[in-house]
C-alpha cells in the first residue's frame, strides 16, 4: 500500500496525524499554535475549483456557508473555527472530537442500550432545532457525521452546511455517497427544508436501535425506489426490546410526506423524552439521563430565558438528588456554598422551627449563598415536606460555567429579588 | 518610484485589498478575512532569524507564542491580535484594522493637538499599558508610530510583543530604528520591566506636547549619551501654556532612576486626571465631560468595583453625562422609564407624593427598576436635585447592546444592592 505521507501542515496548521479520509476529503488532527489547542482540519478537493468560472462562485458560496455554520455554538454541534480556500483545495478547521462516529454502533453486534440511543437522538434533535432557528439545514445527517467525545452519548453533529463541500454538480445520488439516509424529497431532488434532517435522524435512530438500515437493496436504485415507495418494518422487528413508543417515533420521523413528520426538532425531542419516561420502570434520578434532566429543566419557568447551550451547561454542573420526606437540606446558621432548584415535590422553609413558607417545583432555595458575594450563613432551614427531586448547584461550579450561563442565572435571581423586595415593601407600607 | 517586488495579492489565506505601509523589516497589508467577514491588518515580518538553519524553528515558535500571548490582550485601547502564523516561507500577524493614522502626525510643532486632547490620549495609553502589565506583558517599543488613533481621542496601542520578535537578538539600536523613545535601562541592555514602557510613554508625551523629542542629537551615539546622562528640558520650555503639573508628570515618567519613575501605571493615570481637573483643561467645553474624567469618576464608584477597565470604558461610552442644578426634577412618578442613573456628584432626593423616601449620596444608582423589571416600568417615585449634581444616565437600550461581560457586571452589582435592600426590609419587617 503506497499511502502518501501526511503533509507537514494543512494551511497554517501543523499536522499531528491523519484522522481519516473520504472520497473527496481528508481529515487531519492538527495543532493550532496561536490558540494552543488541537483542531480537526478537513481538507476538501472540490472539482469546481478547477473550473475558473464555477470556481469563483464556489469560493463565494464556500465562505458564506462556512461562516454561517461557524455561527453555530452548541454543545452538541462540532464548532467550526475557521475556513479557507486555496488553488485546488479548501479547508475547514473544526473542534476536535476524539471519540469516533456513530458508525461504530450501527451493526447488530455493537448496539448501544436503547436508553442511550434515545439520549443521542434527543440531543441531535435539539441541536437540529437550534440550527433551524438560525436558518441552517444540515442535509447530510448520517452516523458518519455524528461524532462522540468521551462517551457515546456525548455527541457532536459535524459537517453542518458542508454537504456543499462535495461541490460537484453531480448530486449525491449519482455520486459516491449512499442514499440510505436521504429523505424522499432529497431523492427526488426537490427543495428541502429542515424536515429533511428530521427524516435522516429518523433513519439514524432506526439503525442505532436495530443495527439495520430501514431499506436495504442490492444496488442504490433499489434503495432509492424503496425510500420513495415502501414502508419500513418497525425497528422492534429486529430488536425485540425496542418499545412500541420508539417504533412510533421512528415511523413518524420517517414519514414520506414531510407534512406528516415532526415539524420541528423540539417536537421530535419532546416525544423522545416522553418515550423515555414511559420506558420500563427504571428508578428515576439514579438513572436519569442527560436528556431527561434537560427536558425537566426546559419545562421550568426559571430557565425560560436560558438558550439550549446554556441549559446543557446546567445539566452538566447540576447534581440531581432524590430526597426522602423529612430530609434536611439546609440548616439555619450553617455556612452555605450551594443552592437548589426543586424538580418535583415540596420543601418546608422554617426559621426557629416556625414555618415561613412552602416551596414547590421550579422554585429555588439557598440561593442567598450565591447572591451574597461574601461568605453566607443560611438564614433559614429547608427540609423536604415529602419525597422530592432537587437539583443541587454548587456556587464554585457555577463560577466555572460560561459567562452567558451565569448571566442567565443572575437575571433569573434579579427577577426573584425584585419580586421579593416589592413584596417586602408592600408589607412595610401596609403594616 | 523604485521597482517594487511583485505586489502581494494574498497573505496566507487572506486576500490583500491594499498595502498599508512598510518598515525596515515588515510590510502591513489591509486584507479581507472571508470567514469572519471583516477587514484585518496583516503584518508580514521579515527576519533572517526565521531562516536560520539552527534556530529558525525555535524562533518561529517563539514568534507565534509571543503573538498568542499578546492576543490575550482584549482592551478597547489595544489593537487586537487575531492570529499569527510562522511557516517556512511566511511569518505574519493578523490584527484588528484601525482606520486612521498613527500619532506621528501630531508630533510636529505645526500640527500639535490641544493640551486636553493630548492628556486624554496619554491617559488612555497609561490605562491600557497598566492592563497589559497586569497580564504580564511589557511592550518595549512604545513610540508614536505604535499608537494608532481614530476619531478625536480614540487610540489603540499596537505591536505588543511583536516588535521584540521582529528585531530578534540584534538590539533595536543596532537595527534601523531610532533609540529616541528607549529608556536608559533599555539602552544599557539591563533587564527590563514595565517601567521601560513608562519611560517611553513619557517621551511620547513630551513629543506630543511640544512637537520635539526631549533629546536632540546629531547621531545615535550622542542621543544615547543624553538618554543615560542628561536631564531634559521641561516641555513648557517649548510651549509656555503647558502647566507645571504636566511638566512634573513628564519629569517623573522620564526619571532615569527607576526609584523616582512611576512604579505604578495607576499613579501616572491619576496624576494626568488630576492635572486635567485642576487646570480646567476641558474648560472651554464646560458641559462636556472628557473621557478620562468619565473613566476616573466611574472607576471610583463602589458600584463599579468589580468592573474591569475595558468594561468601565464601555460604560463611559454608552452613558450620557450632564450637570443638573439644584431644584431640577430628574424623574417623575408614573412616567415611563427607559434609563437609569448614577449620581456622580452632588445630592438628590427621592420622594413619593411629597413624602421623602430617601436621600442619595454620590455613587448611588437611581431609576434602576426600569432596567430590573422585566417589562416596561413606570417610575415609582420623583427624583429631585438637592445640590448641583453630576448625573450619569445609562439608557437601557444601549446597555442591552453592550458586551455580555459588561451587562453581567451590572447585574451582579444590582444584585448586591437588592440583597442589601431586601435584608434591610426584612429587618424592618421583623422589627415592627
Amino acid at each position: 500500500m503506497s499511502e502518501p505521507v501526511a503533509p507537514e501542515r494543512v494551511a497554517n496548521y501543523p499536522v499531528v496525524r491523519k484522522l481519516g479520509e473520504g472520497a473527496t476529503s481528508e481529515v487531519f488532527l492538527c495543532q493550532d499554535p496561536f490558540r494552543d489547542r488541537e483542531v480537526a482540519v478537513k481538507r476538501i478537493f472540490p472539482e469546481a475549483l478547477r473550473d475558473p468560472v464555477r470556481g469563483r462562485l464556489f469560493r463565494k458560496l464556500f465562505f458564506t456557508e462556512a461562516s454561517l455554520a461557524g455561527k453555530l455554538q452548541h454543545p452538541h454541534i462540532a464548532q467550526i473555527y475557521d475556513a479557507g480556500i486555496g488553488e485546488d483545495s479548501g479547508y475547514i478547521v473544526m473542534e476536535y472530537v476524539p471519540g469516533g462516529t456513530m458508525e461504530r454502533f450501527c451493526s447488530a453486534q455493537s448496539l448501544l442500550p436503547v436508553g442511550q440511543v434515545v439520549e443521542i437522538a434527543f440531543k441531535c434533535a435539539r441541536a437540529l432545532a437550534y440550527a433551524q432557528a438560525l436558518g441552517l439545514t444540515h442535509r447530510d445527517v448520517k452516523p458518519g457525521n455524528i461524532l462522540y467525545a468521551a462517551e457515546p452519548t456525548d455527541v457532536r453533529i459535524s459537517d453542518f452546511g458542508l454537504a456543499l463541500d462535495v461541490g460537484a454538480e453531480t448530486t449525491q445520488i449519482t455520486g459516491i455517497g449512499s442514499p440510505a439516509y436521504m429523505s424522499p424529497e432529497q431523492i427526488r431532488e426537490e427543495l428541502v427544508d429542515h424536515r429533511t434532517d428530521l427524516y435522516s435522524l429518523g433513519v439514524v435512530m432506526y439503525q442505532l436501535l436495530s443495527g439495520m438500515l430501514p431499506f436495504r437493496g442490492e444496488n442504490k436504485f433499489s434503495i432509492i425506489y424503496q425510500i420513495t415507495q415502501h414502508e419500513p418494518p418497525p425497528p422492534s422487528t429486529h430488536r425485540r426490546e425496542v418499545p412500541e413508543a420508539l417504533d412510533r417515533i421512528v415511523r413518524r420521523a420517517m414519514q414520506k410526506d414531510a407534512a406528516r413528520r415532526y415539524q420541528s426538532g423540539e417536537e421530535f425531542a419532546k416525544e423522545l423524552i416522553e418515550a423515555l419516561r414511559e420506558g420500563p420502570g427504571e428508578p428515576r434520578c439514579e438513572q436519569l439521563g442527560e436528556a431527561d434532566k434537560f427536558a425537566a429543566l426546559r419545562a421550568m419557568p426559571f430557565f425560560a430565558r436560558f438558550v439550549d447551550p446554556e441549559l446543557w451547561e446546567v445539566v452538566r454542573i447540576g447534581l440531581w438528588e432524590a430526597v426522602p420526606a423529612g430530609a434536611a437540606l439546609v440548616r439555619e446558621g450553617e455556612p452555605g456554598d450551594f443552592f437548589c432548584v426543586i424538580v418535583e415535590g415540596e420543601m418546608r422553609v422554617t426559621k426557629n422551627k416556625k414555618l415561613l413558607t412552602l416551596l414547590g417545583p421550579g422554585e429555588c432555595f439557598g440561593e442567598m449563598a450565591y447572591l451574597s458575594q461574601t461568605g453566607h450563613e443560611r438564614g433559614a432551614s429547608v427540609a423536604a415536606a415529602r419525597a422530592s427531586t432537587i437539583v443541587r448547584i454548587g456556587v464554585a461550579d457555577l463560577e466555572r460555567a460560561s459567562a452567558a450561563c451565569r448571566g442567565k442565572f443572575d437575571r433569573g435571581f434579579l427577577g426573584i429579588l425584585v419580586e421579593r423586595l416589592n413584596l417586602a415593601n408592600t408589607r412595610l407600607t401596609s403594616g | 518610484m523604485a521597482a517594487e517586488a511583485a505586489t502581494r495579492t494574498q497573505v496566507g489565506k487572506y486576500p490583500v485589498l491594499r498595502k498599508l505601509g512598510e518598515g525596515a523589516t515588515s510590510e502591513v497589508y489591509l486584507c479581507n478575512d472571508p470567514f469572519n467577514t471583516r477587514d484585518v491588518a496583516v503584518k508580514v515580518v521579515f527576519a533572517d532569524a526565521f531562516h536560520d538553519p539552527e534556530r529558525g524553528r525555535l524562533f518561529r515558535k517563539l514568534f507565534v507564542t509571543e503573538a498568542s500571548l499578546a492576543g490575550k490582550l482584549q482592551h478597547p485601547h489595544i489593537c487586537q491580535i487575531y492570529d499569527a502564523v510562522a511557516d517556512d516561507e511566511l511569518h505574519y500577524i493578523v490584527m484588528e484594522y484601525v482606520d486612521g493614522g498613527t500619532l506621528e502626525k501630531f508630533c510636529r510643532p505645526e500640527a500639535l493637538l490641544p493640551l486636553d486632547r493630548t492628556v486624554e490620549i496619554v491617559f488612555k495609553c497609561t490605562r491600557a499599558l497598566e492592563f497589559a502589565h497586569k497580564m504580564g506583558i511589557t511592550h518595549r517599543d512604545i513610540k508614536p508610530a505604535n499608537i494608532l488613533h481614530t476619531g478625536e481621542t480614540d487610540v489603540k496601542i499596537t505591536d505588543f510583543g511583536a516588535a521584540l520578535i521582529a528585531t530578534g537578538d540584534t538590539t533595536q539600536i543596532a537595527a534601523i530604528g531610532s533609540p529616541a523613545y528607549m529608556s536608559p535601562e533599555q539602552v544599557k541592555e539591563h533587564p527590563l520591566n514595565h517601567q521601560t514602557d513608562v519611560y517611553s510613554m513619557g517621551v511620547v508625551m513630551h513629543h506630543l506636547l511640544t512637537g520635539r523629542l526631549p533629546f536632540q542629537a546629531a547621531n545615535n551615539f550622542s542621543l544615547i549619551y543624553q538618554i543615560t546622562n542628561v536631564e531634559p528640558e521641561p516641555p513648557s520650555t517649548y510651549r509656555p501654556e503647558i502647566p507645571a503639573g504636566l511638566d512634573a508628570i513628564v519629569r517623573r515618567a522620564m526619571a532615569k532612576d527607576l526609584e523616582k519613575r512611576y512604579l505604578r501605571w495607576e499613579d501616572f493615570s491619576l496624576d494626568l486626571a488630576e492635572v486635567f481637573r485642576a487646570e480646567h483643561l476641558g474648560a472651554q467645553k464646560a458641559q462636556e465631560f472628557a473621557d478620562s474624567e468619565k473613566f476616573e469618576t466611574l472607576r471610583k464608584l463602589p458600584f463599579f468595583e468589580q468592573f474591569s477597565d475595558a468594561e468601565i470604558w464601555e460604560v463611559a461610552r454608552i452613558s450620557s453625562w450632564r450637570h443638573a442644578a439644584a431644584g431640577e426634577r430628574l424623574m417623575k412618578e408614573g412616567e415611563p422609564g427607559d434609563y437609569f442613573c448614577f449620581l456622580a456628584d452632588g445630592q438628590v432626593k427621592i420622594t413619593k407624593k411629597g413624602k421623602l423616601l430617601n436621600l442619595l449620596r454620590a455613587g448611588e444608582p437611581f431609576g434602576e427598576m426600569a432596567y430590573l423589571a422585566k417589562t416596561g416600568h413606570a417610575r415609582g417615585a420623583d427624583v429631585t436635585v438637592m445640590s448641583d449634581a453630576k448625573i450619569v444616565s445609562v439608557p437601557t437600550e444601549r446597555l442591552a447592546q453592550a458586551s455580555d461581560a459588561c451587562r453581567h457586571k451590572f447585574d451582579r452589582a444590582f444584585m448586591e444592592i437588592l440583597v442589601e435592600r431586601l435584608s434591610m426590609a426584612n429587618l424592618r419587617i421583623s422589627g415592627v
